[in-house]
Parts: structure tokens; sequence; C-alpha cells
């Protein structure tokens, strides 16, 4: 065995034993959400912040941006306005997440005192096509979280796919969604991990109060749905909406606790937290199929749409189903079919079970790189 | 709900009275949670009708006669009398309960217990039952209430449509403030919540549809207040204004005066 090839198996043998003792970094790519809530960033958070408790190191890494401010220079005697780029600081998740997610070791990407070593690994959100090919020379294991598969799109340039930047596992959120990405890109090996809703998203004893808390992002079709209901129903135009766009999670669950009735749109979702936020908060549901299904919406039987809300495909259906929501809940006579349906809901999505899955997945890579590692080790020391 | 006395006032009695009694009685019966008691208040006539219907009901009964005064207001007030639960609620005669109402009740009352006056969201129907309007669902607009379902005194003086009828009302603090002024005809109940108001009781409306108030029965109290012109109804609504200071009914004069005013806007 020649000096060289004893020098690289002496590497892997150190990430091997890296990787055996917990001694190696999974950093997280995320994007400065500039103190606005956004669930996918929170789920990224959440998972990192399940593995420092579980005696992971973790690191939050992020693409320094920088802008160009104006500055007056005093150049040859005379004052002049010139062009200047400067860092914008990073703001993170402190003001919506609180200190224990914002205290979690950052850097920027780009810093030189931040390196990746064999033994470690890199998660890149779907978004980021950019970062994917950036960092296909790091010598660490890469792995794409994909929350949303409308997102990989965005930046991806025609013709290029997940493997020409070296990639080819992918964690995800849904076991529909991890078969659709096995649709479009068949090498990439799969692994889910669900959402979990934590548990103050619970409903309690105290009666709610007639309010229809709504969650939808386009400021403009919450303000048509407003109006239009109001027009339609004038008879219930003393009934408050209340929009919780930007709310920290916290008063998400207690609005929702309050609230009898939730209106949720969101064509895009892969999965729906608010949906079944507002379902564990004992909240009636009412909401937008989708354009790809949730499968907390389906029933048992996994092929009809389940009764723990009240859906609709057509914007025209809004304003009814309101309305009769409303008289049923003032009646008291929301059916049993809508109540049994969301009691059932109590129990799915829970940390606990996402704790188990991540710790399991998180693992199983571990176990996956140490393999290939050794294979690799093999086949340098057979030539 | 077992700290709860139903009170039904009835004022006279005949083949239609006594079909809408037994609605309303029925109404009680088929409560999820039922009161402790049902006092039904009324003259000899009434009384004497209904003591033959006893036997086939499962809640107890109270029946008093009404001597002397037998408006709604004295009605009321003698009946309160004879109340010992913690709570009452009046049920119009031609009125009833929805199902669950005391049931909410119970969850309310608890929720708010430093609150001593509960009212429904009110479902208004025609003598066919349809369906005309509710009422007291204002309070649950967040441009109305300071607070959601809460009445203010500030929003009392502005506003005073209020339906207590089917609301829940502690019977101590009912006693305490005077209870309901005969005197003050169309707005005694407006006068009441803002004397109750006045005297730091504090009252909410459940967001549950819990009674049914009907409407345009003729020969009602309903049907002779709405008869009313809108100077008559403006007088009672000031008079309401004027007499809420004051925990029991005027001395005499005072009310001659008043009664002086109300004949010449008649006139």
């Amino acid at each position: 065995m020649d000096n060289k090839v004893k020098e690289i198996s002496e590497k892997i043998d150190d990430a091997i034993g890296k990787l055996n003792k917990k001694d190696f970094t999974i950093n997280f790519f995320v994007v400065d959400t500039k103190g606005v809530p956004n669930g996918n960033t929170r789920y990224i958070y959440e998972m990192a912040k399940e593995l420092i408790d579980n005696d992971y190191n973790c690191f939050m890494l992020y693409q320094q941006e920088k802008e160009t401010i104006q500055e007056k220079q005093n150049i040859k005697g005379k004052d002049v306005i010139v062009d200047k780029e400067v860092e914008v600081p990073f703001i993170g998740v402190r003001d919506w997440m609180g200190d224990e997610f914002a205290d979690i070791p950052h850097g920027s990407i780009g810093s030189e005192t931040i390196k990746v070593s064999t033994s470690d690994f890199l998660i890149i959100p779907e978004l980021f096509a950019n970062v994917m090919n950036q960092t296909k020379k790091l010598p660490c294991k890469r792995i794409i979280l994909c929350q949303n598969l409308n997102f990989i799109t965005e930046f991806m340039s025609l013709g290029t796919s997940w493997a020409n930047f070296g990639l080819l596992d992918v964690i995800t959120t849904t076991e529909t969604q991890a078969e659709e990405i096995k649709d479009l890109f068949p090498y990439m090996k799969t692994k889910v991990i669900n959402p979990s809703i934590p548990n103050y998203f619970r409903n309690n004893s105290d009666p709610k109060k007639i309010v229809i808390s709504t969650v939808i992002k386009d400021a403009s079709l919450l303000k048509k749905l407003v109006n239009q209901f109001y027009w339609k129903y004038p008879q219930y135009s003393w009934v408050t909406f209340m929009d919780l766009r930007n709310l920290s999670r916290e008063s998400f669950a207690n609005t929702f606790r309050e609230s009898a009735i939730t209106v949720w749109m969101d064509d895009e979702t892969y999965f729906g937290h608010a949906p079944v936020e507002a379902i564990k908060s004992g909240s009636i549901v009412i909401g937008k199929i989708p354009d790809v299904i949730p499968e907390w919406m389906y029933s048992d039987d996994k092929e009809t749409i389940s009764t723990n809300g009240l859906w609709f495909d057509n914007f025209k259906d809004v304003h009814k189903l309101i309305a009769q929501a409303i008289k049923l809940w003032l009646d008291d006579e929301i059916p049993e079919i809508i109540t049994d349906e969301m009691v059932k809901m109590e129990d799915r999505y829970k940390v606990e079970d996402k704790q188990i899955q991540l710790l399991d997945v998180i693992e199983t890579y571990i176990a996956e790189r140490i393999t290939e590692l050794k294979d690799i080790k093999n086949k340098i020391e057979k030539k | 709900m077992e700290e709860l006395t139903i009170i039904i006032p009835v004022h006279e009695y005949n083949e239609t009275i006594e079909k809408y009694l037994q609605r309303a009685i029925e109404s009680v019966e088929a409560q999820t949670e039922k009161p402790s008691n049902i006092i039904i208040v009324g003259p000899k006539e009434v009384i004497n009708a209904q003591r033959q219907q006893l036997d086939t009901t499962s809640i107890g009964f109270e029946l008093i006669t009404n001597e002397g005064q037998t408006d709604y207001c004295s009605q009321i007030n003698l009946a309160v009398k004879y109340v010992i639960t913690k709570y009452f609620s009046i049920l119009e005669f031609d009125d009833y309960y929805q199902k669950n109402w005391l049931k909410n009740v119970n969850i309310y009352t608890k929720f708010k217990p430093d609150f001593s006056i509960f009212l429904p969201i009110a479902k208004f129907v025609n003598v066919k039952d349809e369906e005309v309007c509710l009422a007291n669902e204002i309070l649950w607009s967040l441009a109305f209430a300071n607070e959601l379902g809460v009445i203010d005194p500030e929003m009392l003086q502005s506003y005073g449509d209020f339906s207590v009828p089917g609301g829940v009302i502690r019977t101590d603090d009912f006693i305490e403030i005077g209870g309901l002024k005969p005197s003050i005809k169309l707005s005694f109940w407006y006068e009441f919540l803002l004397r109750a108001s006045n005297n730091g009781v504090k009252a909410f409306v459940i967001p549950k549809t819990g009674y049914i108030h009907t409407i345009e029965r003729k020969d009602s109290l309903m049907d002779q207040l709405s008869a009313m012109s809108e100077k008559e109804t403006s007088f009672w609504m000031e008079l309401a204004k004027k007499e809420y200071y004051f925990v029991n009914e005027r001395a005499d004069k005072a009310k001659f005066v008043e009664k002086k005013k109300l004949t010449e806007i008649i006139k």
C-alpha cells in the first residue's frame, strides 16, 4: 500500500470513527426569514433542535446576503456619493421561534472558518439548486430536504436534475411526495420524516368563540373572501374574521383554540400544517383541497376524502360552507361525522412520533455513510 | 343544570296559549341537561289548568297564582321570590329552548364565574316557526364590542336592543339590584341591564342560538309594543336611561311626571 492510499485509508477510518462516536456535524442550509414565520424553515429548525437534544452537533448555514448602500466619500477634496456593498445582518428566527432555536450555532456558507469534513452531513432544502451546485465538491454527505415538490423547478435550470449536482438522497415529508419524487427521479433514495405538530396545538375545555381564523397567504384573496361573504350573508356580518398571517406559532395555537371555525387555502402545499393544527385545536376547518391532496385529508380507506373538515374545490363554494358552518355551530349541531374524525386527528403527527422517525432516518444515513466509506476504502486498497 | 329554575310567566289562558305552553315545557324536558324545576306563574285559571297536566312531566313544578298585578314584570318579580337555585331563566310561553341550551349555559357559567347574566343569541321566528332574524348576536362583532360577547356600560348607552328571555340570571344579583320595574313599558329589560351594569353586575352573550323567540303573534306583548309610535318608543328608552340609577321604582311623584310626559307624547 503506497503512502497516498494509506493516507486516504486513514482519513476514511478517522471519518468512520467520528461517525460511530457522533463526532461530526449535521449542517442545515437555511434562509434568513428576517423574523417572518415560515413553516418550511420551522421544520428545519425543529429537526436541528431535536438532533441537538439527542447529542448530535448541528450547524445552521446561510448564504450571506449583501446590499448596496450609498456612502459619501471625500475623493481628491470633493464629496462624492459612491455605491458600497455591505453585508446584511442575519436576523433568523428569534422573534418567532424563540431563543432555543435562534441560539443554535449559525454561520455564513462562504465563511473561511467553516469547514466540512467527510464525516459531516449537509442538508439542503429543495429550493436551493444553486447551493446544491456550489457544494458539489464538498467531501461531506449531502442530502436534499424536499418539503414541497413544487419548489424544485424554481431555481433549477432546464435540463439539469439532482443527479447533476451529485445528489442521490432526499428526505421528504409524506409518502405521497416520496412517490412523486421517485416518479421524477427514479434513481433518488427517499426517506420520509412526517411533520409534527407541537403538543400545544390541542383542544381544551374552554368554550370557543364564534370567530373565524383565516390562514390564506394571498392578502387579496383573503380580502375577497371576507368581503364577498359579508355581501352574500349580511345576517352574519357580525362574525369576526381573524387573519393569522405573521403570528407566532404560540399565538396561532391560542387563536385556533379559541376560534370555532378556520378557513384555509393553500393550493401548493404538500402537507398543510395550519389545518392540521386547527383541527387538533378543535376548530372546524373549511379548506380548499390543494393540488396534491395531503395524506391526512384521506379517510381510513385511503381513497375517499375524510370528513375531518369541510372541503371544497371551487372558491365559489366557500361562502356557503362558512355560512352553513356558522349556523351549525351556533345551533350546536355540528354533525358527529365531522367531530369524530376531528378527534381522530389528535393522535396523528405527534412530536414523539417525528422524533422516532427523525432519529431512525439519521441513524440509517450514518450506517449508510459508514458502508459507503468502507466500500471506498476497500476499492482504493484493492487497486 | 341543577342550579337553575325555569320561570314561565303566563298572563292569560286559552287553547292557543295552552298549545304554545306545552311546546315550551316540552323544550325544557328535551334538554340534554335538565333544570332543577319549573315555576309557572299566572292567574288562577292558568294555574288550575296546569295542575291537570303535571303528572306527565319529569321535572319538578311549582305553580304560583299571581294575585294583584299580573303584568309581565310583576309576574317575574313574584316568581323569583320562590327561586331557591343559584340561577333562573325566563321562558316565555310562546317560545322554546334549543335542546342543548342548558348544557351550554352550564359550560359558560363555569367558564365565566364572575358574570351574572348570560344571554343567548336568540333566534326570532314568526308564528310559522320560520326564522326571521337573530338577536344579541351583535355583541360578537369586533367592531361593536370592546370584548367579544361582553355587554359593557359604554355600549349600553348607545345600544339597547337586547333580548333577555331565555337568558340566565343569578338569582341573588337580580334581587339585590331590585328586579324588574313594572312601571316601565317596552324598555324594562334595557333598564334592567343598565341598572345591572351600573351596579357592577356583568353580562355576557353566549354564542349559541339557544332560544327561539316567537314574534308577530297577535295579541302578544311584543305585538302591542311594536304598535308604539317612534316618539313613544324613544320616550321609554330615554326613561330607562333616567331610571336605572335607582334600584327601586322611583317615588310616585317622579313617576307621575314621567307619565304626564308620556300622555303628552301619545296625544
